[in-house]
């Protein structure tokens, strides 16, 4: 019997075989009682019969079956509330009912996935939202210091961070640069906390950098993953003494324009990155960098020299020192920073961001000069995905 | 476009407690799961007490390998097991001075001085 179910054609074959097998046996019983005529009227009552008879199994095993997959199906299209179905034959119209099922299950599961992507997305906005608004919106004009900082994360969130801070007796200003291992909302999070932990320790009143970083790094460490670590340098500069101090846990180089002797330094920073040891403090240390009016300054996180070109070159620490050198000169950080992007978004042409990239260019004008601060936090959340590579 | 890394691991049959693994290539985000897939399984045998990485192929490494390094040596160290890089070229050991890895692995010249270093600390 399943074999004459499982398909339509099998059974509208059973029921064409039913019809004319009970013609035939009405035939051969009316033969052998040797009837050999029928009244019109009760021939077509028979008739009548089984017609009915095999109308009500096709209603029962075919429309039926396929009316209640049917009216689930116009439910799920005009987004009522439907719901699976138990199948009832092993036909074709089993097999739809089956597929139906499948078909809503993973339309279910697909739907759960767009609501979370939309959560995680709105979420990720709200993160996004957070990290910006813990970058400085606007710096403090520190005091014969040209400046401009500009960030671009990778992704919605960013591991790379800067801020411009004032001691509470407003003698010291601090500059940092940092950037956390990879990017995202772990790196994120780590710059959120790192950077509310060295504004405590300013607020605190605590003035050397290497103190700031080896008390951030002491509860730092035991709070993050062992993977995951912060390079940072830090600057002091205290206005009054016209002197610039400089703390690096593990950070890239500080590059140094002497305008009198037209040359570039790379001063390495030193130390280690926060986070990798429980205990830094006999590793950093606070320097000195001697200054000089029309001198000019490059911090940078690892985005920016680790950035390859379409022949997966890398942008490195030698090009970015050659096109400081060349204009190291200009007046202005604004004029020096332009020339620095254009060298590079040259160079890296249509580059996909896969790290964060901060700059923070700083000429030094002298104290009487009259100077600003520029920051420029890039509001982009969408990742470039062509085109030459800019800030925009 | 992952970079292209290659991984070979070594033992020296008179000192068991020792590992080598040879990297060559680089060594980004996106490979480094292929290198903790062929040296995790190293570090979990308890037996092993030190680990010689041999960079001498090594062209580049990112700051999350960097990181797996400090934490791979963190988690040694609990168990006074070490791990010492060798034969590092300039460009990669910018890198570890960058971030300090070299104030907590040590580096050597060749494997007979990490052998010999070795063995004072783990004997």
């Amino acid at each position: 019997m399943k074999f004459l179910r499982d398909s339509l054609t099998k059974k509208a074959l059973l029921f064409f075989t039913l019809l004319m097998g009970a013609l035939v046996g009405t035939a051969i019983f009316l033969v052998r009682k040797n009837i050999t005529t029928l009244p019109v009227n009760l021939f077509l009552g028979i008739l009548a019969g089984l017609i009915f008879l095999i109308l009500l199994l096709f209603l029962y095993d075919v429309v039926w079956p396929m009316s209640r997959v049917a009216r689930q199906i116009r439910y799920l299209f005009s987004g009522k509330y439907y719901q699976r179905l138990e199948p009832v034959t092993i036909d074709e119209i089993g097999m739809f009912t089956h597929f139906f099922n499948e078909i809503t299950k993973d339309l279910e599961k697909i739907s759960y996935d767009v609501r979370e992507r939309r959560r995680m997305s709105s979420e990720l906005d709200i993160a996004s939202q957070i990290q910006r608004d813990v970058l400085p919106k606007e710096a403090p004009d520190i005091q014969g210091f040209d400046i401009v900082a500009k960030t671009r994360p990778a992704a919605e969130v960013g591991g790379d961070s800067f801020d411009f801070l004032l001691s509470p007796d407003k003698q010291q200003n601090y500059i940092y640069i940092g950037d956390v291992t990879g990017h995202g909302v772990p790196s994120g999070l780590i710059m959120v906390m790192a950077n509310t932990l060295i504004h405590s320790m300013i607020s605190m009143g605590m003035t050397n950098s290497r103190d700031i970083l080896v008390s951030t790094n002491t509860l730092l460490t035991p709070r993050i993953s062992s993977r995951l670590f912060m390079t940072l340098v830090m600057l002091r500069w205290n206005p009054v003494q016209e002197k610039l101090y400089y703390t690096g846990a593990g950070h890239e180089h500080i590059l140094v324009y002497r305008a009198a002797t037209d040359k570039v330094e790379a001063l390495r920073s030193g130390g280690i990155a926060l986070g990798m040891i429980p205990d830094n403090s006999k590793i950093l240390e606070e320097k000195e960098i001697p200054l000089a009016v029309g001198d000019s300054i490059v911090l940078y996180t690892d985005g920016l020299t680790e950035a390859k070109n379409s022949s997966g070159e890398m942008y490195g620490l030698e090009r970015l020192t050659k096109s400081f050198l060349k204009y190291g000169y200009l007046p202005s950080s604004e004029g020096i920073f332009d020339r620095l992007t254009k060298d590079f978004a040259g160079f890296v042409g249509e580059y996909v961001q896969t790290d964060d990239i901060t700059v923070i260019v700083m000429k030094y004008a002298g104290k009487s000069a009259v100077t600003k601060t520029k920051l420029m936090i890039s509001e982009e959340t969408q990742i470039q995905k062509t085109g030459v590579w800019s800030w925009d | 476009m992952s970079s292209q890394l290659n991984i070979l691991t070594s033992a020296i049959p008179e000192l068991p407690w020792l590992s080598v693994v040879h990297l060559s290539g680089e060594v980004d985000e996106l490979n480094l799961p292929q290198m903790e897939t062929a040296v995790n399984p190293l570090i979990q045998d308890i037996n092993k007490k030190a680990f010689i990485f041999d960079l001498a192929g090594l062209k580049f490494l990112s700051s999350r390998v960097i990181g797996y390094f400090a934490s791979t040596h963190t988690t040694l160290s609990r168990t006074q097991r070490r791990i010492v890089f060798i034969n590092v070229s300039p460009t990669v050991n910018d890198i570890f001075l960058l971030v300090g890895l070299d104030q907590i692995i040590p580096c050597y010249a060749n494997l007979q001085q990490a052998v010999n270093n070795l063995r004072d600390m783990t004997l």
